[in-house]
């Protein structure tokens, strides 16, 4: 490899001094947050704005170890100098996943402010939810949820890890180790997500099924990474970190962005047709819970947000390739991801309305900004960009045709 | 002249040369040199300069200063139109033109329009691509000066060229022959234009015309089918759909002796569900006919033993047929009536109470052939609920009734105190 090939030495100036303060700010949201619902008595509120937040900060992390997958399976050249920023972005899995605990503790101690399914006495009477008992029960749930971020936190890491090891020594061997792991980690990841998205979301409303919504969480996952993961390199790039990413990386991050978006809207629009169209009142329920009590509202900024105005806003070739445009749609499909999961989990939730309180704001704020001091940490000291990837030269080099 | 074989020499009797100047032509050994040498061309002032390359070279559109495409805006408009126009044509016909209810869904709903949209909307995106690209192409085109050239044949494997065009007032043959040079160009040539008639042959448009005159003729002729009548029968494309070798129901075979192509069940066998039982049990009396409102033929009590589990099934059997009219209670309030109320179906009659006294006074074996037979607008049952289901339907009502008129002595104590306490 030539010379001139190798990325500035400041990318690996990329201090870690930020992600303690940060992680204080974050934990300190979370702990007022949670002295606000002690004070007010009001565990709903609290529990259903934890998952919420928890789950939007772990779409994030998913998307970008999806993204890190599909890239090694691929085998793709263009995206390498990106990937370490996605690979990062991915082990934030990790300490957004001990974050799970609280709800988890709170299941195990019999609260069933969030989740019907773990109020015995109810299960007793309703026969739909003593039928399911045997996979809706707290015991089981804890140790499913403690599965699939277990496998996620474990595939994040050994992606990092090994492409981490490979900026050393033996980037070709990791590499192709890694390639040939990403194919079955895919499947293992798709099972995981679909199961994921029956347990957190859709048991918040027992009755109701849709077998389309683990493909619609994946779609939101992707969504939320990729938008996250071309803000993070836009505002590395903007402060000089990340020279080598050209218009032509932040073109294929748009595009991906763009079609994932649309990939969502196709998703979130056939679940909604299937349902229209069959009219049985045991699936109607949940969309007609989403469209009374001011949430058809949410459901219309939905559509607006989530597809209609990034569908034009980002379809020329010129909004891709403008760093100011590519961003602001980034954080617009960012924002839609949060209020689409708002939308998926509160109208579910007895006791809740459309708008979100101080506690909703302050975990939001609390987990966005934990997960930055998770990404900060797992950057801190490496390489910005897999520096000995054989597939370097040709990504440095990369022009859209 | 005279031993080789040249082409004929032009004749005196023409004045117009076989050909003129359409350009220049340099060839080059390497993408690089080629992007030096247009970029150089353009800055001596030159408009009308391609390149012609075996690849697509990254740099080009800068170096030939070409303008972003305006392809996008017409695929866009492409898609734009194709929405519109197959989410009105979807509502015209199935709103306006031709209503026709689908379950019960409005007669223009979004939801069921959006995916026809997406598809047409594809479809014209699709088709202003591919057209507008030949379009703003110039395409087809049979002939092109480039194809006189020797040297242009190697663009479409290893070399690369710029052709200059003369009809360009900055275009000075030489001047781009020096420039060119001076970037690396291996050659340079001038390329000859042909000026004989541009004209179609006079055959080819008759064959045009020809073809097209033909092409009508089917069409005519459907037209002239759908608007006219025919006395002929019609015709039959696919004959083994049309005649099939099958006997169908009730018709003759000559095949068996008694003419019949239905055959008698065999002598000794029982069809499924053709048991048969106790006439009594099976229509609710024991005469021959139905018997009249008083008459003390109807079956009194229920002909089969009223356990536990006849009565859930009876229940559940209620409350899939009989429940959507009379109510899940029989209070005559069922889903449908209520809907029915409330459109005000003047045909509807509201069923009366299953409750009032002139239900539960019948006798049981009235019941059993009110739910068989029907009775006013209510239609019989028997081909789609059992006999042993319908008493157990007859089984569920009584206890439905006795729900309503229970003396405290019909309560088991433990039960009545419970009661007492709840009230």
């Amino acid at each position: 490899m030539s010379h001139a090939l190798h990325p500035a030495p400041h990318s690996e100036a990329f201090s870690g001094k930020v992600a303690g303060p940060l992680r204080s700010v974050g934990l300190g949201c979370l702990v007022v947050a949670a002295l606000i619902a002690i004070v007010s008595g009001n565990a709903t509120e609290f529990w259903s704005a934890w998952l919420h937040n928890w789950l939007f900060s772990i779409t994030v992390g998913l998307g970008a170890l999806l993204f890190v997958a599909i890239q090694h399976l691929t085998k793709a050249g263009w995206s390498v100098v990106v990937r370490r920023v996605a690979e990062c972005l991915s082990v934030t899995i990790g300490p957004i996943a001990w974050l799970a605990v609280p709800i988890l503790v709170a299941l195990l101690a019999d609260s069933h402010s969030l989740f019907m399914w773990n109020d015995a006495a109810h299960v007793m009477e309703d026969p739909i939810l003593s039928g399911k008992a045997a996979w809706l029960n707290a015991p089981f749930f804890v140790i499913r949820t403690v599965i699939y971020l277990g496998i996620w936190w474990w595939f994040a890491l050994q992606f990092y890890e090994g492409s981490v090891r490979g900026d050393r020594k033996d980037a070709e061997g990791q590499l192709s180790r890694l390639r040939a792991r990403s194919g079955p980690r895919l499947i293992v990841l798709g099972v995981t997500i679909t199961l994921a998205s029956f347990d957190w979301i859709m048991s918040l409303d027992p009755h109701w099924f849709s077998s389309i919504l683990g493909i619609y969480l994946f779609a939101s996952a992707m969504v939320a990474g990729l938008a996250a993961l071309t803000l993070v390199v836009l505002g590395l790039r903007k402060i000089g970190l990340l020279p080598q990413v050209t218009v032509e990386h932040l073109h294929d991050l748009g595009k991906l962005l763009y079609g994932f978006n649309c990939f969502w809207a196709y998703i979130a629009f056939s679940q909604y047709l299937l349902i229209w169209y069959a009219n049985i009142p045991e699936e109607t329920g949940w969309f007609y819970h989403r469209q009374i009590h001011g949430w058809a509202e949410v459901s219309l900024v939905l559509v607006a947000l989530h597809f209609v105005l990034p569908f034009f806003g980002l379809m020329s070739r010129g909004a891709k390739r403008h760093a100011p445009t590519l961003a602001f749609w980034s954080v617009i499909i960012l924002v839609a991801n949060w209020i689409d999961l708002y939308w998926l989990i509160m109208p579910s939730v007895a006791g809740r309305s459309v708008a979100p309180g101080l506690v909703d704001l302050l975990l939001a704020c609390g987990f966005i900004v934990l997960t930055a001091s998770a990404f900060v940490s797992a950057a801190a000291g490496r390489s910005l960009i897999p520096r000995n990837d054989p597939l370097l030269s040709e990504s440095l080099k990369f022009h859209n045709h | 002249m005279s031993t080789t074989v040249e082409p004929t020499p032009v004749t005196t009797d023409e004045p117009e040369p076989a050909s003129r100047l359409f350009g220049a032509i340099a060839i080059f050994e390497s993408a690089e040199k080629l992007l030096s040498a247009a970029t150089a061309l353009k800055q001596s002032g030159l408009t009308k300069l391609e390149a012609h390359t075996p690849y697509p070279v990254h740099g080009i559109d800068e170096a030939l200063r070409i303008a972003p495409t305006r392809l996008p805006w017409v695929v866009l408009a492409g898609a734009l139109i194709g929405a519109g126009g197959a989410f009105a044509m979807q509502h015209w016909m199935n709103g306006i033109d031709y209503p026709f209810l689908i379950s019960g869904k409005p007669l223009m709903s979004i939801p069921s329009s959006i995916p026809v949209t997406f598809e047409v909307a594809i479809l014209l995106a699709a088709f202003a691509a591919f057209f507008g690209v030949l379009l703003f192409n110039g395409l087809p085109r049979l002939a092109h000066p480039l194809f006189r050239t020797q040297v242009f044949r190697r663009v479409t494997s290893d070399q690369f060229a710029l052709v200059a065009e003369s009809d360009d007032p900055r275009f000075d043959e030489l001047r781009f022959g020096v420039i060119t040079t001076e970037h690396g160009a291996t050659s340079v040539e001038s390329i000859e234009q042909d000026v004989s008639s541009v004209a179609m042959p006079t055959l080819l448009k008759a064959a045009g015309v020809s073809l097209v005159a033909l092409a009508l003729i089917p069409p005519v002729l459907i037209a002239q089918a759908r608007a006219t009548t025919s006395e002929k029968p019609r015709i039959h494309p696919i004959q083994d759909m049309d005649f099939q070798a099958k006997f169908k129901a009730q018709t003759t075979s000559p095949f068996f002796d008694d003419g019949r192509a239905m055959r008698l069940q065999i002598s000794g066998t029982v069809a499924r569900g053709d048991m048969p039982i106790d006439p009594a049990i099976s229509t609710g009396y024991t005469s021959d006919a139905p018997p009249g409102p008083e008459s003390s033929q109807w079956l009194d009590s229920i002909p089969i033993s009223p356990t536990i589990e006849l009565m859930a099934r009876g229940r559940e059997r209620f409350n899939i047929f009989c429940a959507a009219c009379h109510g899940r209670g029989g209070d005559g309030d069922g889903i449908v009536t209520v809907r029915a109320l409330e459109l005000q179906q003047g045909t509807w009659v509201k069923p009366i109470s299953l409750h009032d006294r002139s239900v539960r006074d019948q006798p049981d074996g009235r019941l059993f052939n009110t739910i068989t037979n029907g009775v006013r607008k209510m239609p019989g049952y028997a081909s789609q609920i059992k006999p042993e289901d319908r008493w157990a339907i007859v089984l569920y009502l009584r206890a439905l009734q006795s729900s309503r008129n229970a003396q405290p002595a019909d309560v088991p104590a433990d039960v009545l105190e419970t009661l007492r306490e709840t009230n």
